[in-house]
């Protein structure tokens, strides 16, 4: 009998045990790390924040649907189309049949990988919002910071692309869904206004926990873009080169595109000054127009000018006179030259070279991607938003005295002429600069689609208001 | 971050690497108790914990319980029953898991990019891991009896079985507006039930002249039945029902039927003015296209019953086994008439009944196609037949000489074997077999001795 209790109590005890093994229980792999692991640790934020800008620089790389040929630049008939057959993606891309099943699939990828750029952010704020002292007061404002502007960024664009025309907004309709969580039951979709005021709010608070801590206020560009990290009190990389971050001039620009988006043309014009008007502690201005000195030192993308850039390691053109992939031979040579630059010298044509095409004799094709191998030493930047935008969003929305000044200070530097603008040509020459600033960067079409234009510029093409808004892709319509 | 995959650049080519780690520890205990080795009663526990599930289902308990009656050992029994020489009713019912899937599909995991982002280092997230999943289970009843009789003279074994399993593993899937397209998840219950019957009859047992002679046979059947589905598989089988493949069938999960389930096109013949395939549609109408066509189903390829059969003699040093196999029931697209008759291009050699079975002209009633059509004909319900067949698996004869013969050589043993596989198949469905391998009787003879 006593033998069979101590067995029983053997057994127990034993279950007893085991049932506290939790611990031992819970494995870390080894190339893979867990989410909470993962931001237990200063460091773990930082690879997440890092993490986002690895995807994004992914979708905004040249010759991808937002930068180059094979997407929205032929949808604004920018870049050349031979139309001989019908059947080419681009072909379907250039008469806007988005319901196209390969149209469809690129859009998909495009559409999805947005709301993975989401997702992503959603898990660091969502770990941000529970750290307790792993960060310090000022990396965590300038780490929620930045992933709230990415994650409003990537809502911006998906608003552009698929939502609708601004100014011909159906308030009942439910046009995206705007994701602030993580959930595997489907997220829902929102009216316009809605989505507009969630991009508000998340921008305005970006822009509040980024003046509190962002270096580019108080330090000018030179000092950031250093690797030597020589500015006292900030020793670590992390907070270097903010050009080719989310940094607070970028959201303020950001605010201005979106302002001028949803028609409120006052604070679109506060905001594009203030990022204008931004100084260095020494006085000068703290983002400069792009010059000929700009491209003495092959710098095609004018990076004194960006706001925002991607940083691209590696990129190398494939075929054509700079071996270019679909960024490169945009246009013929007439096209761009009569059309495009007016007959007149300007400074961005030497941002064309000349080369020869079997279907459209001669072509220009852009430099503006082609020194970004590995081995040039240059600023390797891929532009979302450069400084030349804010001008032109001033001179649409100052007043008419007001904007020929900057009309005329943003057409010096491009050095070409200037003809004071009258209310009359004011919008029609901005959807024209939008297309000659822009080329090969995306943002003319949205110019298009902003002002609901009824033509194309450089093609004089009619354009309907629904060949400005993308279908939901077919993928994601099966769900709901 | 030690891990070698991690590294940034190296030498010539980058390596990769994997890793995973799944720690489990578990308990079991077990109880028997018999009396009077006539009532029996078992039970066993067992707790299982592992890494590799999610924080919310990380434990669980499997057990089982079975109970057993040797009726025949019981007196009154006897005495009704004096032929009965054993006899045994068993009944068991069992929980069982299995662990089937990466350890690390159940947590939200990051990976860390290769690619700097200005010289920093870039981590992304996987997947939406799932902290709900849960173990696969199967639940089972089995009932059964033994018994003999006349001295087990004839043995008797039969079993009954019904097993649900359920939560099985599947990928869920997501909108893309998640940015990612699964997960994975435990949904899903799927139905066995079957039996198995064994009777041997041990005919001749002469010890005196050294000669037995038995015969035993046996049969088995299970059947299945989806019971659950996730919405991700029922997506997946809507999208591919419209697929056509030429000389196979479709099989798919719907929830109610069989995993085996044969799908084809239903078909009514050969119009007798065209040569055309007529097809029947979803509406009753007649169409000559398959293209959209709904598919039906036509029964299970799995045979109603599946069993042996086999004798064996024995006499002094001979030994004589035979086995035979059968099937009956199971359902079988005919391929060589789909794809030798009915499909067959003129312009090579063919099977002869492409000249006599085909359609020629208008007013020929024939079961297969015009000769000059080109198009190829799906699978469809007149080419699917219900298949029984018998096969004669193997014979094996074995001698072992008289010690008499072989004391001489200093042996002790010498036996002397011959034997043969597959020798004859007999279906009531003709077709070509062994188009793809050439099959083998396999006629070994061997020879084997004992010093």
């Amino acid at each position: 009998m006593k033998r069979k209790i101590v067995t029983i109590a053997i057994c127990i005890l034993f279950v007893v045990v085991n049932s506290s093994c939790d611990d031992w229980l819970t494995v870390q792999p080894k190339n893979m790390t867990t989410k909470e692991k993962m931001f237990e640790s200063e460091g773990g934020f930082e690879m997440a924040l890092v993490g986002l800008y690895v995807t994004l620089q992914g979708i905004y790389t040249p010759g991808f649907i937002m930068m180059g040929g094979k997407g929205i630049e032929t949808m604004t008939h920018n870049y050349a189309e031979s139309l001989s057959s019908t059947t080419t993606y681009t072909y379907q891309l250039y008469s806007h049949n988005y319901t196209d099943a390969e149209v469809d699939k690129e859009f998909s990828y495009l559409f999805q990988h947005y709301y993975r750029i989401i997702a992503n952010a959603n898990a660091l704020l969502d770990g941000l919002e529970q750290q307790d002292n792993v960060l310090s007061a000022d990396k965590a404002a300038l780490i929620e910071g930045e992933a709230l502007a990415i994650r409003a960024f990537c809502h911006f664009e998906l608003l552009r692309l698929w939502g609708p025309v601004p100014t011909r907004v159906d308030a009942q309709k439910k046009y995206l869904p705007y994701v602030k969580i993580l959930s595997t039951s489907n997220y829902e979709y929102v009216t316009y206004e809605e989505y507009v005021e969630l991009l508000f709010s998340d921008f305005n608070r970006a822009e509040e926990l980024l003046d509190s801590s962002d270096p580019i206020k108080n330090y000018s560009n030179s000092d950031l873009n250093s690797s030597y990290n020589s500015i006292k009190g900030y020793s670590e990389t992390f907070w270097y080169y903010r050009q080719k971050r989310f940094n607070l001039y970028g959201v303020k620009a950001l605010l201005a595109r979106l302002y001028l988006w949803t028609g409120n043309k006052t604070k679109a014009y506060n905001y594009a000054k203030e990022v204008l008007e931004a100084k260095n502690p020494t006085g000068e201005a703290k983002f400069t127009l792009g010059s000929q000195a700009n491209i003495n030192k092959s710098d095609y993308t004018f990076f004194s000018e960006h706001l925002i850039g991607m940083y691209l390691y590696e990129f190398e053109d494939k075929n054509g006179n700079f071996k270019g992939e679909n960024a490169f031979l945009v246009n013929t040579r007439d096209v761009i030259t009569d059309k495009l630059y007016a007959n007149e010298t300007d400074l961005r044509l030497k941002l064309f070279a000349l080369s020869s095409s079997s279907t459209f004799g001669s072509v220009y094709g852009t430099q503006k991607f082609s020194k970004f191998k590995s081995s040039d030493n240059t600023d390797k930047s891929v532009p979302l938003v450069r400084l030349s935008e804010m001008y032109l969003i001033l001179i649409e929305t100052a007043p008419l005295a007001e904007a020929n000044s900057y009309y005329q200070a943003f057409r010096s530097a491009r050095e070409t002429s200037n003809i004071p603008l009258t209310e009359d040509t004011r919008l029609e020459e901005m959807v024209k600069e939008y297309v000659r600033e822009f080329f090969s960067e995306g943002q003319s079409f949205f110019a298009h689609k902003r002002l609901n234009r009824t033509t194309l510029f450089l093609s004089g093409a009619t354009i309907e208001e629904n060949e400005y808004i993308l279908p939901i892709p077919s993928v994601e319509l099966g769900f709901y | 971050m030690n891990d070698i995959s991690n590294g940034t650049s190296y030498y010539g080519e980058k390596p990769k690497s994997g890793e995973s780690t799944i720690r489990s520890t578990g308990f079991t205990s077990t109880i028997n108790y018999n009396y009077d080795n006539r009532y029996f009663f078992d039970t066993s526990y067992r707790l299982d914990g592992a890494s590799s599930f999610g924080a919310q289902s990380r434990w669980a308990p499997f057990w089982s319980v079975g109970v057993g009656w040797e009726f025949a050992r019981e007196k009154w029994l006897k005495s009704v029953f004096p032929f009965l020489s054993s006899g045994k009713f068993r009944y068991s019912y069992g929980v069982t898991s299995t662990l089937n899937f990466a350890p690390y599909e159940a947590y939200m995991t990051y990976s860390y990019y290769n690619e700097q982002y200005n010289g920093l280092i870039g981590a992304s997230i996987i997947g939406y891991g799932n902290p709900k999943l849960g173990w696969q289970d199967t639940r089972q009843h089995n009932y059964g009896v033994d018994m003999g009789f006349f001295n087990n003279r004839i043995t008797l074994s039969a079993n009954y079985y019904q097993k649900i399993t359920s939560n099985l593993l599947t990928d869920a899937y997501l909108p893309i507006s998640h940015g990612y397209t699964s997960y994975k998840e435990t949904l899903g219950a799927l139905e066995n039930t079957g039996h198995d019957i064994t009777v041997g009859f041990n005919i001749l047992r002469i010890p005196e002249k050294d000669i037995t002679w038995s015969v035993r046979v046996s049969t088995y059947s299970n059947k299945n039945i989806i019971l659950e589905l996730s919405d991700a598989i029922k997506k997946i089988m809507s999208d591919s029902e419209k697929e056509n493949y030429t000389n196979s069938v479709l099989y798919m999960y719907k929830e109610g039927y069989s995993l085996d389930e044969i799908y084809v096109i239903p078909s009514v013949g050969i119009d007798p003015e065209s040569g055309n395939r007529l097809y029947l549609n979803e509406d009753g109408s007649i169409v000559t296209t398959s293209s959209y066509v709904k598919k039906i189903a036509v029964g299970n390829s799995q045979p109603k019953y599946n069993g042996r059969l086999g004798t064996n003699f024995r006499w002094k040093g001979l030994l004589i086994d035979l086995g035979f196999g059968y099937r009956l029931g199971g359902k079988k697209l005919n391929n060589t008439l789909l794809t030798k008759v009915e499909n067959a291009d003129i312009k090579w050699n063919q099977d002869k009944r492409v000249m006599q079975l085909r359609w020629r002209q208008p007013g020929d009633v024939a079961a297969y196609k015009n000769l000059a059509s080109t198009e190829p004909t799906y699978p469809n319900n007149l080419f699917v037949f219900t298949e029984n067949t018998f096969t004669f698996n193997s014979v094996n004869v074995t001698y072992d000489l008289p010690i008499s013969w072989i004391k001489h050589f200093r042996m002790e043993r010498l036996s002397l074997t011959a034997s043969i596989t597959d020798l004859f198949y007999i279906s009531n469905i003709e077709q070509e077999r062994g188009t793809n391998y050439p099959y083998t009787i396999k006629p070994t003879f061997s020879c084997s001795c004992t010093f």
